[in-house]
């Protein structure tokens, strides 16, 4: 655990983790519907970090300061460096992808919290059922 | 021939030009005959497919030209062609029979998202990309959520559809995470490329590379994560509990699609998964009897409580819906068996299922129409000599003692695989769950002849021409299926075909890596 680079990925996994048991019991527990909406936003933003931490590419000696490609047209060194130290683009893709698909979802999930609200005068659940409707 | 991609692409965007037309043309009915037109069209494109894979082919598109590993690949195996043709069945039907069911102000919305829901199902089939996947599978959940919750002047449909929408999502949350795990050990997303790499670990493919770390744990999660989303999708105990919640409360020709389009999905998944990604000789081999023993006794279990609990519902939808659970539970028992012969059976009870779960809420929805959802509606449908017929076969197949029909053949195919196993337990089970859910079957047959509901007044029964047609067709599908597995051998052979297409896993990696040796 001296290598400072393991010990961070280590506490955000970690992290990560404890996020996503806390934002499973905040869906199934929580009574409020509006705070497992929340709630299930924290679980899939905990995903999507996963998913760029999963991106890091490790580099031996110091990291590249100045930025690569900044001149056109490339050089094949320069291209080769940016393959040898940059960090994997795809899992940013596929992150950006389920953020759009999050993004419909979530906006569908609101307007039916919004409708449920107007039927029942209550977000909360519990109380909607219970029959104390306003 | 037609590339794969030409059907999910062409259901996608008639789907969404749909509401720019809805702003120049306001009849309905130039709405359904779009539903129509559509997804007839879309019907007759899974055929094509379909009957190219039966030549034993297996149909690849790579989008952009991107040669796989590189860029997302379509693939299709006779297994997914079998079964997009089968749910673009079920949506034609369902299309043709919204047009008399369904009378609403945003009539052009509902046949948006239906059309998307197919466009969502297809894709996962023809799908040869894990994330690709995931994000057909959003399409699918998300059409789904809008269509349960499309009588929104109905406060339990939102109630039904929020709670459908909070678990889905954290059900296809959790297939994201096994997708990133995949490819975090895999550095592929390609299911020939994973399914290669699974199986000879030492193996480098250009662009993707090799493996990293320590792939059996890895793996391990990620079909643990994913076996939680498939069995949602498939509503298997104990994630069973949204679907007698959801369908209900959609439109019944919604209700009718839900076992052809979404719960099949589920028990294609588990299929594609533990049998060509991560099957026989690959580095979880292990690991694949406790997996298929676990979901075994998860589908054994719905087997049973959704005949259990079938039988004492009051609401027709319900019913029927808990019919599903039971008989999706025996799916999983064929599927789980690890054999070709598991795998056949399976597929031919998924055509048996849908076929006829869809027929009864055809039918039903007739008499819901007529009387409301109570369980005695049903007797209102002795006024039609037809619909009583295809009523009664409809049951008598999911019951599956009658050998005309499809459903008694898929249970003798369910029987020899679980006994060709030397899963006798198993089998107990199965004729034990068809024994419970046959009380509920004949109990609905009584209903029909004796119970007398009350008849409310609807213009829609004044002509039911449209339904009539429809479970005329389903009902001539489930009879020349069952006729032809007796009939006609090379429907036999041709199910075996497409039980092996799933286990035989190298040519489905050289079909897609594009081998030639």
């Amino acid at each position: 655990m001296s290598d400072p680079t393991s010990l961070m990925f280590t506490t955000i996994f970690i992290c990560l983790t404890v996020n996503i048991g806390m934002s499973l019991y905040g869906i199934f527990v929580r009574p409020s519907l509006v705070k497992k909406f929340i709630a299930l936003t924290i679980f899939s933003d905990t995903l999507n970090c996963f998913a760029i931490a999963l991106g890091f590419r490790r580099v031996v000696g110091s990291y590249p300061s100045i930025a690569v490609l900044a001149a056109l047209p490339e050089s094949p060194e320069q291209l080769s460096q940016l393959a040898s130290t940059a960090v994997d683009p795809l899992p940013q893709a596929l992150v950006l992808t389920a953020v759009v698909i999050g993004l419909a979802v979530y906006m569908f999930l609101a307007g039916l919290i919004l409708m449920y609200y107007r039927y029942y005068k209550t977000t909360h659940v519990e109380v909607a059922r219970g029959g104390r409707v306003g | 021939m037609l590339p794969p991609i030409s059907l999910p692409l062409f259901l996608m965007g008639a789907a969404f030009v749909l509401p720019a037309i809805s702003l120049v043309i306001k009849d309905p009915r130039f709405y359904r005959a779009y539903a129509v037109a559509i997804s007839l069209i879309a019907l007759l494109m899974a055929a094509e497919v379909a009957l190219e894979t039966y030549k034993g082919n297996i149909l690849t598109y790579w989008f952009g030209g991107f040669r796989p590993p590189l860029g997302i690949v379509y693939s299709v195996d006779s297994l997914g062609g079998t079964l997009g043709l089968l749910s673009m069945f079920i949506l034609a039907m369902s299309a043709i029979y919204s047009t008399w069911m369904v009378r609403s102000r945003g009539e052009y919305l509902y046949y948006t998202f239906m059309l998307a829901l197919g466009a969502g199902s297809v894709g996962c089939l023809y799908t040869g990309d894990v994330f690709n996947f995931f994000v057909m599978l959003e399409v699918l959940s998300l059409s789904a959520y809008v269509l349960v919750s499309f009588y929104r002047d109905n406060p339990k449909a939102i109630e039904a559809a929020i709670r459908y929408a909070m678990v889905g999502m954290v059900a296809t949350s959790l297939y994201l995470l096994a997708s990133f795990m995949i490819y975090g050990s895999y550095g592929s997303l390609n299911m020939a490329d994973v399914a290669l790499k699974s199986r000879t670990t030492t193996a480098i493919v250009p662009f993707s590379g090799g493996i990293f770390g320590n792939i059996v744990v890895s793996t391990a999660v990620a079909i643990a994560l994913s076996a939680w989303t498939f069995t949602f999708k498939a509503a298997i105990f104990p994630n069973h509990f949204w679907l007698p919640d959801a369908n209900p409360e959609a439109p019944t020709p919604v209700s009718a699609l839900f076992v052809a389009v979404i719960d099949l999905i589920g028990a294609y998944g588990v299929m594609r998964f533990l049998y060509t990604l991560f099957g026989e000789g690959s580095v979880i081999e292990m690991l694949r009897g406790d997996i298929f023993l676990v979901l075994h006794v998860l589908g054994a279990l719905s087997a049973l409580i959704g005949a259990l609990l079938m039988i004492v519902q009051t609401d027709i939808k319900k019913f029927i819906a808990y019919s599903t659970i039971s008989q999706m539970g025996l799916t999983f028992m064929a599927a789980t068996t690890g054999t070709r012969s598991g795998v056949t059976a399976a597929v031919l009870q998924l055509i048996s299922n849908s076929l006829s779960e869809a027929l009864l809420f055809y039918v039903v929805g007739i008499a819901i129409v007529a009387s409301g959802r109570k369980i005695e509606c049903v007797g209102y449908l002795k006024r039609n000599w037809l619909a009583s017929i295809a009523f009664i076969l409809g049951l008598l197949n999911l019951f599956g003692i009658v050998p005309v029909v499809v459903g008694f053949w898929s249970k003798v195919y369910i029987f020899m695989a679980l006994i060709g196993s030397g899963l006798l337990a198993s089998a107990v089970v199965l004729v034990v769950s068809t024994g419970i859910s046959g009380i509920g079957y004949v109990r609905m047959i009584n209903y029909l002849f004796k119970a007398r509901p009350q008849v409310r007044e609807d213009s829609r029964l004044a002509n039911i021409g449209i339904p009539l047609l429809v479970i005329a067709i389903t009902t001539s599908v489930l009879l020349l299926l069952g006729v032809s597995i007796v009939a006609i051998p090379e429907t036999g052979r041709l199910l075996d075909h497409i039980g092996g297409s799933i286990t035989d896993y190298i040519s489905y990696i050289r079909a897609v890596l594009g081998w030639s040796g």
